[in-house]
């Protein structure tokens, strides 16, 4: 069986193999998030990382043969369709709050932007977005695709801190922080909602293929819910 | 129950174990010892299995009071080890009373060390490890560090194993203040100006106060870089050292981010990983780059010398 999607495999340590796309073109987006599933499911041995275009696999190079692991993920690849049309999967919504005591980069992105604060807000908050990856922290999702209007590189030099709940803005992706840590996108606003609970049997509340709204909040309202 | 009584809870003091397998995927770091050699070796003197939970102290270890006797070793960083006040060798056996105070001192060289005991330490147990990771306050001691006066209780441990052979053959890393970090290039070297590929092992880094277990911030002199921020988020693990516009390169610890958008510019060799955990600020270090092939053989070599680190 010829696979719909050919990829390449590049050592990028002893110990780290890279999967991409030969055409390095995504016209899947899920591709590499699927592949991590069936990856996982037939060998239980091996950390497996998908990014949008690229997936990380991280194996023992003293227990495993990284030839036979590689024969693995070609084979992998050929059970791998893209569906004919992009089905999103459960809807959630995401309150924001957008104060300048939350958005830490409110004023850099006006300048940058040339935008007035009602209208970056409106750009950031009224879309519908596709949650296209998820990593980072726990927690944290990928969103796309942002507003090409607030679009800003990531941060020259990161932040050590930023709260938990920040929402941030880099390039076509917006995303929020579920944990408290270090960041290098800009930041918008705030959310209260816990997004990584280690308490409910299922702390993953996101997944790719989900639908993620933003709904703008007061301060008043930000601090009943953090309350609750 | 409550075994292990803290009356002094040092600067950072966690309960680890080799880390938390398998939920990378899902962003989960791996987490565990930041020097996964050493809290193996700590493991392997008592007998144990070598993803036992040890305690990881960090800069200044605890000082706590024993309720049952137990057998106790301390490996990595040099620590000071006292039992009621009584110095005692690191990397050796010792029976610690019921009732005896054991304490350990700040770090002269080194930043982590790694206590075992005879009886298995009781965590959180989250997606299969009692690893604590800290910004998601999972794990190990209620998702925290210790504080004085928190209780540790500990349960039998059914696993015995003699590791005595590969033991004497270990080799421990030279701890100093000064550090040459194995590397080989990663999937972003290219991005790095011809100057800076050439400067890149001349380049004398200190470790910044800003550093963690998810990351070692360095300072030297900026790596110029072909990077305009604009990135897609790629796969990290511990090991990987990348490089924001500012050029200042952060080399990922055992809490490092599993996805990352600044290039990836060089990856620290197995035979070096565990080092990491062992660098603190203000400490040098330089990079010294080898071939693939090269960072392979010097693993297995090592892993045939000393085998139990296969496992990590």
């Amino acid at each position: 069986m010829v696979s719909q999607f050919p990829i390449v495999i590049e050592e990028i340590s002893e110990d780290l193999l890279q999967v991409k796309l030969k055409e390095n073109k995504i016209d899947y987006p899920y591709f590499f998030w699927q592949l991590s599933q069936h990856i996982l499911k037939s060998q239980n041995n091996l950390e497996v990382v998908p990014g949008e275009d690229s997936l990380v696999i991280q194996f023992n190079p003293v227990l495993q043969d990284r030839e036979e692991i590689k024969e693995e993920i070609y084979k992998l690849t050929e059970s791998i369709d893209a569906p004919v049309k992009n089905k999103l999967e459960r809807s959630i919504t995401v309150p924001v709050c957008y104060d300048d005591e939350f958005a830490l980069d409110m004023k850099n992105i006006l300048n940058h932007t040339g935008l007035s604060r009602r209208e970056v807000i409106g750009e950031h908050c009224h879309r519908k977005y596709e949650v296209k990856m998820i990593g980072f922290t726990p927690g944290f999702v990928y969103l796309g695709e942002l507003s090409e209007k607030i679009k800003l590189p990531r941060l020259t030099n990161p932040r050590p801190f930023v709260p938990k709940g920040s929402i941030g803005i880099a390039n076509n992706r917006t995303g929020i922080y579920p944990i408290q840590g270090p960041a290098g996108w800009s930041i918008i606003g705030r959310t209260p909602i816990n997004l990584f609970d280690t308490k409910r049997n299922d702390p993953f509340l996101i997944l790719p293929r989900m639908e993620l709204i933003f709904e703008q909040i007061t301060k008043s309202e930000f601090n009943a819910m953090l309350r609750d | 129950m409550k075994d292990i009584e803290f009356i002094s809870s040092g600067v950072l003091t966690t309960i680890q174990d080799l880390g938390r397998r398998r939920w990378r995927n899902m962003g989960v770091p791996l987490s565990g010892a930041a020097d996964p050699e050493s809290s193996a070796l700590a493991n392997a003197l008592m007998g144990k299995n070598i993803n036992s939970p040890v305690l990881e102290s960090t800069f200044v270890g605890p000082k706590f009071k024993l309720h049952t006797s137990q057998n106790i070793v301390l490996v990595g960083a040099i620590m000071e080890l006292k039992i009621d006040g009584i110095s005692v060798p690191h990397k050796t056996v010792i029976t610690a009373d019921s009732g005896s105070i054991v304490e350990i001192g700040r770090a002269t060289h080194g930043c982590r060390s790694y206590l075992a005991f005879t009886d298995n330490i009781i965590g959180a147990d989250f997606l299969g490890s009692v690893s604590t990771y800290l910004p998601s306050k999972l794990g190990g001691l209620k998702g925290r560090m210790i504080q004085k006066g928190d209780f540790i209780s500990l349960e039998k441990n059914d696993y015995k194993e003699d590791y005595q052979e590969a033991i004497e053959t270990s080799q421990q890393a030279n701890y100093s203040h000064s550090w040459l970090i194995r590397v080989t290039e990663g999937p972003e070297y290219d991005l790095l100006s011809t100057s800076s590929k050439d400067e890149i092992e001349n380049n004398q880094y200190l470790v910044d106060k800003d550093s963690d277990r998810m990351g070692v911030r360095l300072n030297g002199s900026p790596l110029k870089i072909d990077e305009h921020g604009d990135m897609i988020s790629s796969p990290m693990f511990p090991g990987t050292i990348q490089c924001p516009a500012n050029g200042q390169p952060i080399m990922l610890g055992p809490d490092a981010q599993t996805l990352g958008g600044y290039p990836r510019i060089l990856q620290v060799a197995k035979i070096d990983r565990a080092l990491i955990g062992q660098l603190r600020p203000g400490d040098q270090l330089r990079f010294k780059k080898i071939s693939l092939q090269e960072a392979g053989e010097l693993w297995r070599d090592k892993a045939i010398s000393f085998p139990i680190i296969s496992h990590i």
